[in-house]
């Protein structure tokens, strides 16, 4: 059972904020491959959204989003109060340009996936892992 | 913790039987995964259902800390038993199965 303030607070958070991510670390300093690669679409699409960093309470949000969304691992993108999904469905509608159509913005002609070959780009940073 | 990969491909067949499933191992430590599902019961379900039941079929482990990773990719096929790939399917759900999924990282925008 999620705590029912934090769940609260949750539902708050998505009805109220149009994009909204929950993401571990925060959009200037990702610390997941998988949150990094969401919050790189959405700024190539242009979008402001909110961002909230689940790690300070991990398993707390995990049950919540469980309960609210039928979904515990994250990324999480919600848009409209709608759950979009996590970076590989991102990453697919990014591609097919139907993320740009839902968030209402142009896709950018250079609308490759951020990381088509899954390569580490020379010079980064491994990302860091939360065990 | 790490997981054989047959067994990741035995838990989502027991959930959807029927189904192809590659199972690979991004860093070779066998706890960073991509699955890619092609699934008869996906059929006019949306991605973030598929989703879900790929990764319900698997849970346990990702609770238990064996999968620390997972990256799923998903696509219906038809009950014959082909996959589609390279047809364009009516409706949503008519992606490429593409596996391009790893914990990777490209250089942060600078605006």
């Amino acid at each position: 059972m999620a705590d029912p303030a934090l769940r609260d607070k949750v539902e708050e958070l998505i009805r109220d904020h149009p994009v909204l991510l929950f993401m571990k670390g925060t959009p200037e300093a990702p610390r997941c491959g998988f949150s990094m690669r969401v919050v790189q679409t959405l700024d190539s699409l242009g979008v402001e959204y909110g961002a909230i960093d689940v790690l300070p309470a991990l398993e707390p949000l995990r049950e919540a989003t469980g309960e609210i969304s039928d979904w515990r691992t994250f990324p999480q993108l919600y848009v409209k109060g709608e759950l979009v999904g996590g970076a590989d469905i991102v990453d697919e509608m990014y591609a097919s340009g139907e993320l740009a159509e839902l968030l209402e913005v142009e896709q950018p002609e250079d609308a490759a996936p951020p990381s088509p070959n899954g390569q580490p780009t020379p010079g980064q940073s491994p990302p860091l892992q939360i065990e | 913790m790490a997981i054989e990969l047959d067994e990741v491909r035995e838990l989502i067949l027991t959930k959807l039987p029927g189904a192809e499933v590659e199972v690979s191992d991004d860093t070779g430590q066998g706890d960073h995964l991509s699955v890619v599902v092609r699934a008869p019961q996906f059929a006019g379900l949306g991605r973030v259902e598929q989703h879900r039941i790929v990764k319900a079929a698997v849970q346990e482990r990702m609770d238990d800390g064996s999968i620390h990773a997972l990256s799923v990719k998903t696509e219906a096929m038809d009950a014959e038993g082909a996959s589609g790939g390279g047809d364009a399917h009516t409706g949503a759900e008519g992606s490429e199965a593409v596996t391009s999924e790893i914990d990777a990282q490209s250089p942060p925008e600078e605006d």
